[in-house]
């Protein structure tokens, strides 16, 4: 490992506080990047087929 | 005859045509709805890793590269099993997922989040590295303060390890097949502007 990789592997954890509660900047990414995959998957339009089965497949369905 | 019983009673409940649709709704058409079987997916590369794991044991997946390639495989898809499985809970806690019969379905998704804790913390515990020592005592003052610490040793490193490999991957596992029954039981849960009519029960499979 070398430059920053070793300098992030090889140290203690950065930690953010606010009064009582801390947490971690790698925690905090984590969960971050967690809130952004959640908002793409509601927001990003699935890919859907134009094929007779996809019809069959919306029969019923609220379009 | 209890079996007769036994195969009306699943036939009614649960038959060949719901337990392996080959359509869904439409509304299942989004992203948001694939964590679900994102999460079977970790799942499923979690278990078979464990077993090479369990199998080859210690001696040989802290020594040598593919041992140490396969233990990091078998955390790293618990960090991806995670992920997947809480973007799956909040996609299903705002749309209300125990709408319509299904919260059964709800409840064994909420114990198998609280089994798969239960399962990540005892594999932690089973590192015996660093890591693993100090999350034991730091645990295990968490633990004696409410009193069962002497029938849940964490620093008991034998009964954690039998913990993880053998019964909390077996309790996970059937509440995991009961959830995924009772999704197909019930259907996928539509969203909650969806037409009444687009429900599991009234879909028409093809």
């Amino acid at each position: 490992m070398s430059g920053w990789f070793s300098h992030f592997m090889n140290h203690p954890a950065t930690y953010l506080k606010w009064d009582w509660a801390q947490i971690s900047v790698t925690n905090l990414i984590v969960i971050l990047l967690m809130f952004a995959i959640f908002l793409a998957a509601v927001l990003i339009p699935f890919p859907t087929h134009k094929d007779g089965h996809d019809q069959k497949a919306n029969k019923g369905a609220k379009n | 005859m209890w079996t007769a019983r036994l195969r009306e009673g699943w036939q009614r409940n649960l038959p060949i045509e719901k337990l392996i649709p080959d359509a869904q709704p439409a509304y299942v058409a989004s992203w948001i709805y694939v964590f679900g079987v994102l999460t079977l997916a970790a799942f499923s590369v979690i278990i078979a890793s464990g077993l090479i794991l369990a199998f080859a044991g210690p001696a040989w997946y802290h020594t040598s590269s593919f041992g140490l390639f396969v233990n990091s495989l078998h955390f790293w898809s618990v960090q991806l099993f995670f992920v997947f499985m809480v973007i799956h809970l909040w996609g299903k806690f705002w749309m209300a997922a125990w709408r319509g019969r299904r919260m059964l379905t709800w409840v064994t998704g909420s114990v198998a989040f609280v089994a798969s804790i239960a399962t990540a913390f005892t594999g932690y515990l089973i590192q015996t590295n660093f890591d693993s020592q100090w999350i034991a005592f730091e645990a295990k003052d968490g633990f004696n303060s409410v009193g069962v610490g002497a029938i849940f040793t964490v620093t008991n490193l034998g009964q954690m390890l039998l913990l993880h490999v053998a019964f909390l991957p077996l309790i996970l596992g059937v509440i995991t097949l009961v959830h995924v029954l009772m999704v197909r039981k019930r259907g996928v849960v539509p969203p909650i502007d969806a037409d009444e009519s687009n429900t599991y029960e009234n879909f028409e499979v093809n």
